[in-house]
Protein backbone atom coordinates (compact mmCIF):
# COMPACT_ATOMS: atom_id res chain seq x y z
CA UNK A 1 0.00 0.00 0.00
CA UNK A 2 1.29 3.62 -1.27
CA UNK A 3 1.03 6.19 2.06
CA UNK A 4 0.61 9.56 1.97
CA UNK A 5 4.51 10.51 2.34
CA UNK A 6 5.51 8.03 0.20
CA UNK A 7 3.56 9.00 -3.08
CA UNK A 8 4.18 12.68 -1.72
CA UNK A 9 7.54 12.53 -4.42
CA UNK A 10 5.85 10.96 -7.05
CA UNK A 11 3.88 14.28 -6.65
CA UNK A 12 6.62 16.73 -6.37
CA UNK A 13 8.37 15.11 -9.55
CA UNK A 14 4.87 15.47 -11.81
CA UNK A 15 4.73 18.95 -10.84
CA UNK A 16 8.33 19.69 -11.72
CA UNK A 17 7.99 17.83 -15.00
CA UNK A 18 5.16 19.86 -15.68
CA UNK A 19 6.03 22.89 -14.74
CA UNK A 20 9.37 22.73 -16.84
CA UNK A 21 6.91 21.95 -19.97
CA UNK A 22 5.11 24.82 -18.86
CA UNK A 23 8.25 26.82 -19.31
CA UNK A 24 8.52 25.32 -22.85
CA UNK A 25 4.67 26.21 -23.89
CA UNK A 26 5.87 30.10 -22.68
CA UNK A 27 8.89 30.02 -24.74
CA UNK A 28 6.66 28.89 -28.03
CA UNK A 29 4.34 31.68 -27.40
CA UNK A 30 6.67 34.11 -27.02
CA UNK A 31 8.46 33.30 -30.93
CA UNK A 32 4.07 33.40 -31.79
CA UNK A 33 4.27 36.66 -31.02
CA UNK A 34 0.51 36.97 -31.69
CA UNK A 35 -1.95 33.97 -31.75
CA UNK A 36 -5.11 33.09 -32.60
CA UNK A 37 -6.50 29.87 -30.52
CA UNK A 38 -9.39 27.38 -31.54
CA UNK A 39 -11.44 27.75 -28.35
CA UNK A 40 -13.91 25.38 -27.52
CA UNK A 41 -14.21 26.26 -23.87
CA UNK A 42 -12.58 22.75 -23.36
CA UNK A 43 -9.97 21.93 -20.63
CA UNK A 44 -7.00 22.44 -23.33
CA UNK A 45 -8.31 25.94 -25.02
CA UNK A 46 -8.77 27.41 -22.07
CA UNK A 47 -5.62 26.53 -20.25
CA UNK A 48 -3.92 27.70 -23.83
CA UNK A 49 -5.68 30.90 -23.99
CA UNK A 50 -5.12 31.89 -20.76
CA UNK A 51 -1.38 31.27 -20.77
CA UNK A 52 -1.40 32.95 -24.00
CA UNK A 53 -2.94 36.27 -22.49
CA UNK A 54 -0.46 36.07 -19.69
CA UNK A 55 2.64 35.49 -21.80
CA UNK A 56 1.63 38.10 -25.33
CA UNK A 57 -0.68 40.17 -23.74
CA UNK A 58 -4.50 40.21 -24.56
CA UNK A 59 -4.00 42.47 -27.47
CA UNK A 60 -2.04 40.26 -28.97
CA UNK A 61 -4.44 37.04 -28.23
CA UNK A 62 -7.67 36.06 -29.76
CA UNK A 63 -9.96 33.03 -28.57
CA UNK A 64 -12.50 32.09 -31.25
CA UNK A 65 -15.30 29.50 -30.79
CA UNK A 66 -17.04 27.84 -34.45
CA UNK A 67 -20.20 27.57 -33.92
CA UNK A 68 -22.39 24.97 -35.24
CA UNK A 69 -24.91 22.58 -34.69
CA UNK A 70 -22.66 20.05 -33.38
CA UNK A 71 -21.64 22.32 -30.57
CA UNK A 72 -22.95 21.55 -27.32
CA UNK A 73 -24.61 24.40 -25.76
CA UNK A 74 -23.27 23.43 -22.25
CA UNK A 75 -19.55 23.88 -23.40
CA UNK A 76 -20.66 26.73 -25.01
CA UNK A 77 -21.93 28.29 -21.59
CA UNK A 78 -18.77 27.26 -20.21
CA UNK A 79 -16.40 28.98 -22.65
CA UNK A 80 -18.67 32.45 -22.57
CA UNK A 81 -18.05 31.69 -18.78
CA UNK A 82 -14.02 31.19 -18.83
CA UNK A 83 -13.56 34.66 -21.24
CA UNK A 84 -16.30 36.89 -19.13
CA UNK A 85 -14.32 35.73 -15.81
CA UNK A 86 -10.71 35.75 -17.14
CA UNK A 87 -10.54 38.80 -19.76
CA UNK A 88 -9.79 36.59 -22.66
CA UNK A 89 -10.24 38.33 -25.91
CA UNK A 90 -13.13 36.33 -27.61
CA UNK A 91 -15.05 35.89 -30.80
CA UNK A 92 -17.36 33.76 -32.44
CA UNK A 93 -17.79 32.46 -36.07
CA UNK A 94 -20.30 30.35 -37.17
CA UNK A 95 -19.22 27.15 -39.02
CA UNK A 96 -21.37 25.34 -41.78
CA UNK A 97 -19.70 21.44 -41.66
CA UNK A 98 -22.99 20.04 -42.05
CA UNK A 99 -23.53 21.90 -45.16
CA UNK A 100 -20.75 19.20 -46.82
CA UNK A 101 -22.14 16.38 -47.87
CA UNK A 102 -18.66 14.26 -47.18
CA UNK A 103 -19.18 15.52 -43.71
CA UNK A 104 -23.25 14.39 -42.83
CA UNK A 105 -22.17 11.30 -44.27
CA UNK A 106 -20.23 10.37 -41.50
CA UNK A 107 -17.21 8.50 -42.52
CA UNK A 108 -14.33 7.64 -39.96
CA UNK A 109 -12.39 10.86 -41.19
CA UNK A 110 -15.70 12.90 -40.76
CA UNK A 111 -13.10 15.16 -38.08
CA UNK A 112 -11.09 15.86 -41.36
CA UNK A 113 -13.75 17.72 -42.99
CA UNK A 114 -15.07 19.48 -39.64
CA UNK A 115 -11.88 20.81 -39.02
CA UNK A 116 -10.93 21.95 -42.50
CA UNK A 117 -13.94 23.74 -42.45
CA UNK A 118 -13.45 25.24 -38.93
CA UNK A 119 -9.07 26.28 -39.71
CA UNK A 120 -9.87 27.33 -42.89
CA UNK A 121 -12.94 30.07 -41.07
CA UNK A 122 -10.49 31.02 -38.58
CA UNK A 123 -7.62 31.52 -40.77
CA UNK A 124 -9.46 33.87 -42.43
CA UNK A 125 -10.14 35.82 -39.32
CA UNK A 126 -6.30 35.44 -38.42
CA UNK A 127 -5.36 37.18 -41.75
CA UNK A 128 -7.82 39.88 -41.63
CA UNK A 129 -6.17 40.72 -37.96
CA UNK A 130 -2.81 40.15 -38.27
CA UNK A 131 -2.63 37.50 -35.92
CA UNK A 132 0.60 35.90 -37.35
CA UNK A 133 -0.31 32.42 -35.86
CA UNK A 134 -3.33 29.90 -35.49
CA UNK A 135 -3.43 27.17 -32.89
CA UNK A 136 -5.49 24.60 -31.57
CA UNK A 137 -5.37 23.05 -27.88
CA UNK A 138 -4.08 19.55 -28.92
CA UNK A 139 -1.77 17.95 -25.93
CA UNK A 140 0.63 15.45 -26.03
CA UNK A 141 -1.77 12.66 -25.33
CA UNK A 142 -3.50 12.98 -28.36
CA UNK A 143 -1.32 11.59 -30.55
CA UNK A 144 -2.14 8.33 -29.19
CA UNK A 145 -5.82 8.66 -30.51
CA UNK A 146 -7.44 8.42 -33.86
CA UNK A 147 -8.28 12.17 -35.04
CA UNK A 148 -8.09 12.84 -38.03
CA UNK A 149 -8.76 16.51 -37.25
CA UNK A 150 -5.36 16.30 -36.54
CA UNK A 151 -4.45 16.13 -40.51
CA UNK A 152 -6.58 18.91 -41.55
CA UNK A 153 -4.83 21.76 -38.78
CA UNK A 154 -1.66 20.38 -40.17
CA UNK A 155 -2.65 21.08 -43.80
CA UNK A 156 -3.59 24.38 -42.91
CA UNK A 157 -0.79 25.53 -40.83
CA UNK A 158 -1.99 25.34 -37.47
CA UNK A 159 0.05 24.59 -34.59
CA UNK A 160 -0.58 22.68 -31.19
CA UNK A 161 2.07 24.22 -28.70
CA UNK A 162 0.66 22.21 -25.86
CA UNK A 163 1.52 18.89 -28.03
CA UNK A 164 5.07 20.67 -28.91
CA UNK A 165 5.36 21.75 -25.31
CA UNK A 166 5.00 17.63 -24.56
CA UNK A 167 2.45 19.01 -21.79
CA UNK A 168 -0.31 16.02 -21.36
CA UNK A 169 -3.74 16.10 -20.34
CA UNK A 170 -3.03 15.29 -16.70
CA UNK A 171 0.06 18.24 -16.87
CA UNK A 172 -2.66 20.69 -17.88
CA UNK A 173 -5.73 19.79 -15.37
CA UNK A 174 -2.39 19.93 -12.52
CA UNK A 175 -1.57 23.58 -13.79
CA UNK A 176 -5.26 24.39 -14.66
CA UNK A 177 -6.30 24.01 -11.10
CA UNK A 178 -2.60 25.93 -9.86
CA UNK A 179 -3.92 29.17 -12.18
CA UNK A 180 -7.82 28.80 -10.85
CA UNK A 181 -9.57 27.86 -13.85
CA UNK A 182 -12.82 26.12 -13.04
CA UNK A 183 -12.36 24.00 -16.15
CA UNK A 184 -9.06 22.10 -14.62
CA UNK A 185 -11.50 18.97 -13.63
CA UNK A 186 -14.38 19.46 -16.42
CA UNK A 187 -14.94 16.17 -18.26
CA UNK A 188 -13.42 15.92 -21.71
CA UNK A 189 -17.15 17.64 -24.03
CA UNK A 190 -16.29 16.82 -27.93
CA UNK A 191 -18.63 17.72 -30.50
CA UNK A 192 -22.08 16.01 -30.19
CA UNK A 193 -21.29 14.27 -33.56
CA UNK A 194 -19.06 11.98 -31.82
CA UNK A 195 -22.14 10.49 -30.39
CA UNK A 196 -23.35 8.89 -34.09
CA UNK A 197 -21.45 5.29 -35.19
CA UNK A 198 -19.61 6.51 -38.48
CA UNK A 199 -22.23 5.38 -41.11
CA UNK A 200 -25.02 7.02 -39.61
CA UNK A 201 -25.59 10.42 -41.30
CA UNK A 202 -25.18 13.57 -38.90
CA UNK A 203 -27.81 15.68 -38.88
CA UNK A 204 -29.19 18.63 -36.85
CA UNK A 205 -32.08 16.36 -35.28
CA UNK A 206 -30.16 13.30 -34.61
CA UNK A 207 -28.04 15.92 -32.66
CA UNK A 208 -30.35 18.13 -30.39
CA UNK A 209 -31.82 14.42 -29.65
CA UNK A 210 -28.26 13.46 -27.92
CA UNK A 211 -27.85 16.80 -26.64
CA UNK A 212 -31.73 16.36 -25.12
CA UNK A 213 -30.89 12.88 -23.67
CA UNK A 214 -27.21 14.44 -22.30
CA UNK A 215 -28.81 17.42 -20.77
CA UNK A 216 -31.60 15.34 -18.92
CA UNK A 217 -29.01 12.37 -17.61
CA UNK A 218 -26.84 15.91 -16.11
CA UNK A 219 -30.02 16.69 -14.56
CA UNK A 220 -30.54 13.68 -12.81
CA UNK A 221 -26.59 14.29 -11.09
CA UNK A 222 -25.04 12.27 -14.16
CA UNK A 223 -21.54 13.34 -14.94
CA UNK A 224 -18.89 11.10 -17.02
CA UNK A 225 -21.11 9.67 -19.87
CA UNK A 226 -22.04 9.53 -23.36
CA UNK A 227 -25.32 9.17 -24.83
CA UNK A 228 -24.82 7.20 -28.27
CA UNK A 229 -26.95 7.21 -30.93
CA UNK A 230 -27.72 4.24 -33.25
CA UNK A 231 -30.65 5.53 -34.83
CA UNK A 232 -34.24 4.62 -32.88
CA UNK A 233 -31.97 3.26 -29.97
CA UNK A 234 -29.70 5.46 -27.45
CA UNK A 235 -26.88 3.28 -26.10
CA UNK A 236 -25.69 4.78 -22.57
CA UNK A 237 -21.87 4.70 -21.54
CA UNK A 238 -21.54 5.61 -18.08
CA UNK A 239 -18.47 5.60 -15.79
CA UNK A 240 -18.34 2.57 -13.44
CA UNK A 241 -19.06 4.12 -10.12
CA UNK A 242 -22.20 5.89 -12.40
CA UNK A 243 -23.59 2.79 -13.62
CA UNK A 244 -24.73 1.70 -10.88
CA UNK A 245 -26.63 4.81 -9.69
CA UNK A 246 -28.35 4.44 -13.40
CA UNK A 247 -29.20 0.77 -12.68
CA UNK A 248 -30.64 1.89 -9.23
CA UNK A 249 -32.76 4.48 -11.21
CA UNK A 250 -33.52 2.89 -14.38
CA UNK A 251 -37.09 3.98 -14.43
CA UNK A 252 -36.22 7.37 -14.63
CA UNK A 253 -32.85 7.32 -16.93
CA UNK A 254 -34.78 5.40 -19.10
CA UNK A 255 -37.74 7.89 -19.28
CA UNK A 256 -35.75 11.31 -19.45
CA UNK A 257 -33.92 9.52 -22.40
CA UNK A 258 -36.61 7.90 -24.39
CA UNK A 259 -38.33 11.89 -24.32
CA UNK A 260 -35.46 13.16 -25.98
CA UNK A 261 -36.65 10.99 -28.88
CA UNK A 262 -35.38 7.26 -29.03
CA UNK A 263 -37.48 4.32 -29.20
CA UNK A 264 -35.02 1.99 -27.61
CA UNK A 265 -33.06 2.78 -24.50
CA UNK A 266 -29.96 0.71 -23.66
CA UNK A 267 -26.93 0.63 -21.14
CA UNK A 268 -23.73 -0.25 -22.66
CA UNK A 269 -22.26 -3.24 -19.96
CA UNK A 270 -18.45 -1.63 -20.64
CA UNK A 271 -19.36 1.83 -19.08
CA UNK A 272 -17.39 4.51 -20.73
CA UNK A 273 -14.81 5.07 -22.80
CA UNK A 274 -13.34 7.70 -24.39
CA UNK A 275 -13.08 7.05 -28.12
CA UNK A 276 -15.53 4.05 -28.04
CA UNK A 277 -16.67 4.47 -31.72
CA UNK A 278 -13.40 4.08 -32.80
CA UNK A 279 -13.39 0.08 -31.30
CA UNK A 280 -13.45 -2.16 -34.30
CA UNK A 281 -11.95 0.39 -36.64
CA UNK A 282 -8.60 -1.17 -38.63
CA UNK A 283 -5.66 0.09 -37.07
CA UNK A 284 -4.40 1.75 -40.35
CA UNK A 285 -7.32 3.56 -40.16
CA UNK A 286 -7.28 4.90 -36.79
CA UNK A 287 -3.84 6.01 -36.83
CA UNK A 288 -4.30 7.57 -40.18
CA UNK B 1 -21.18 -33.92 -10.83
CA UNK B 2 -20.64 -30.40 -8.99
CA UNK B 3 -23.24 -28.34 -7.32
CA UNK B 4 -22.16 -25.53 -9.41
CA UNK B 5 -22.36 -27.58 -12.54
CA UNK B 6 -25.51 -29.08 -11.63
CA UNK B 7 -27.19 -25.26 -10.60
CA UNK B 8 -25.56 -24.65 -14.47
CA UNK B 9 -27.28 -27.93 -16.05
CA UNK B 10 -30.68 -26.97 -13.88
CA UNK B 11 -30.81 -23.15 -14.85
CA UNK B 12 -30.16 -24.24 -18.29
CA UNK B 13 -33.01 -26.38 -18.56
CA UNK B 14 -35.64 -24.28 -17.32
CA UNK B 15 -34.53 -21.19 -19.77
CA UNK B 16 -36.61 -20.07 -22.63
CA UNK B 17 -34.73 -18.09 -24.53
CA UNK B 18 -36.71 -15.85 -27.18
CA UNK B 19 -35.84 -13.94 -30.03
CA UNK B 20 -36.78 -10.24 -30.16
CA UNK B 21 -40.26 -10.16 -32.61
CA UNK B 22 -37.96 -7.49 -34.48
CA UNK B 23 -35.01 -9.57 -35.76
CA UNK B 24 -34.84 -12.11 -37.85
CA UNK B 25 -34.41 -15.93 -35.86
CA UNK B 26 -31.81 -17.05 -39.26
CA UNK B 27 -29.20 -13.63 -37.53
CA UNK B 28 -26.67 -16.67 -36.22
CA UNK B 29 -24.83 -14.20 -34.67
CA UNK B 30 -27.86 -13.94 -31.64
CA UNK B 31 -28.17 -17.76 -31.66
CA UNK B 32 -24.69 -17.66 -30.45
CA UNK B 33 -24.70 -14.65 -28.12
CA UNK B 34 -28.26 -16.71 -26.50
CA UNK B 35 -25.68 -19.46 -26.48
CA UNK B 36 -22.92 -18.16 -24.08
CA UNK B 37 -26.28 -16.18 -22.23
CA UNK B 38 -27.64 -19.98 -21.84
CA UNK B 39 -24.18 -21.10 -20.37
CA UNK B 40 -23.99 -18.74 -18.13
CA UNK B 41 -27.92 -19.17 -16.64
CA UNK B 42 -28.90 -15.93 -17.57
CA UNK B 43 -32.44 -16.18 -19.09
CA UNK B 44 -33.19 -13.16 -21.53
CA UNK B 45 -34.82 -12.03 -24.57
CA UNK B 46 -31.94 -11.28 -27.16
CA UNK B 47 -31.98 -8.93 -30.21
CA UNK B 48 -29.82 -6.78 -32.53
CA UNK B 49 -30.03 -3.04 -32.00
CA UNK B 50 -29.07 -0.36 -33.66
CA UNK B 51 -28.87 1.08 -37.29
CA UNK B 52 -26.22 -1.35 -37.79
CA UNK B 53 -27.85 -3.95 -36.47
CA UNK B 54 -24.01 -3.95 -34.37
CA UNK B 55 -25.61 -3.53 -30.33
CA UNK B 56 -26.46 -6.89 -28.66
CA UNK B 57 -29.58 -5.69 -26.80
CA UNK B 58 -30.12 -8.32 -23.61
CA UNK B 59 -33.00 -7.64 -22.15
CA UNK B 60 -32.83 -8.53 -18.41
CA UNK B 61 -33.28 -6.51 -15.17
CA UNK B 62 -30.67 -3.99 -14.26
CA UNK B 63 -29.59 -6.73 -11.71
CA UNK B 64 -28.00 -9.00 -14.18
CA UNK B 65 -25.73 -5.93 -15.55
CA UNK B 66 -22.39 -7.46 -13.73
CA UNK B 67 -23.30 -10.60 -14.78
CA UNK B 68 -23.36 -9.92 -18.59
CA UNK B 69 -20.73 -7.19 -18.61
CA UNK B 70 -18.86 -10.25 -17.37
CA UNK B 71 -19.82 -11.78 -20.58
CA UNK B 72 -18.97 -9.06 -22.32
CA UNK B 73 -15.55 -10.39 -24.41
CA UNK B 74 -17.25 -13.47 -25.02
CA UNK B 75 -20.70 -12.03 -26.40
CA UNK B 76 -18.69 -9.83 -28.55
CA UNK B 77 -16.73 -12.52 -30.27
CA UNK B 78 -20.16 -13.61 -31.50
CA UNK B 79 -20.38 -10.58 -33.98
CA UNK B 80 -21.36 -7.55 -32.01
CA UNK B 81 -19.22 -4.55 -31.64
CA UNK B 82 -21.55 -3.39 -28.21
CA UNK B 83 -22.88 -5.33 -25.67
CA UNK B 84 -26.08 -3.67 -24.02
CA UNK B 85 -28.82 -4.29 -21.37
CA UNK B 86 -32.08 -3.52 -22.27
CA UNK B 87 -33.77 -3.22 -18.73
CA UNK B 88 -37.57 -3.49 -19.33
CA UNK B 89 -38.82 -0.11 -17.44
CA UNK B 90 -42.14 2.56 -18.36
CA UNK B 91 -40.88 5.09 -20.48
CA UNK B 92 -43.63 7.25 -19.29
Amino acid sequence: MTTPDAARPDAEARRAAAEERLRGLESLLDGYGSVLIGYSGGVDSVFLALVACERLGRDNVLAVTGLSDAYPAVQHETALDVVRRFGIPHLEVGTSELADPRYAANPSNRCYYCKTELWSVLGRVARERGLAVVADGSNADDVRDHRPGARAASEQGVRSPLQEAGLTKADIRLLSRDLGLPTWDQPAAPCLASRLPYGLAVTPERLRAVERAEDALRTLGFRAFRVRHHGDAARLELHPLEMVRAAERWPAVRGAVAAAGFRRVLLDVDGYRRGALNEGLPVLERIA
Amino acid sequence: MSDARRASDDSRAKTEYRVSREESVDDDRLASARAVLTDAGIDADVSAAGFAADVLAVAAPVTQLERVAALSERLKATGFRWIALEPPGDPG
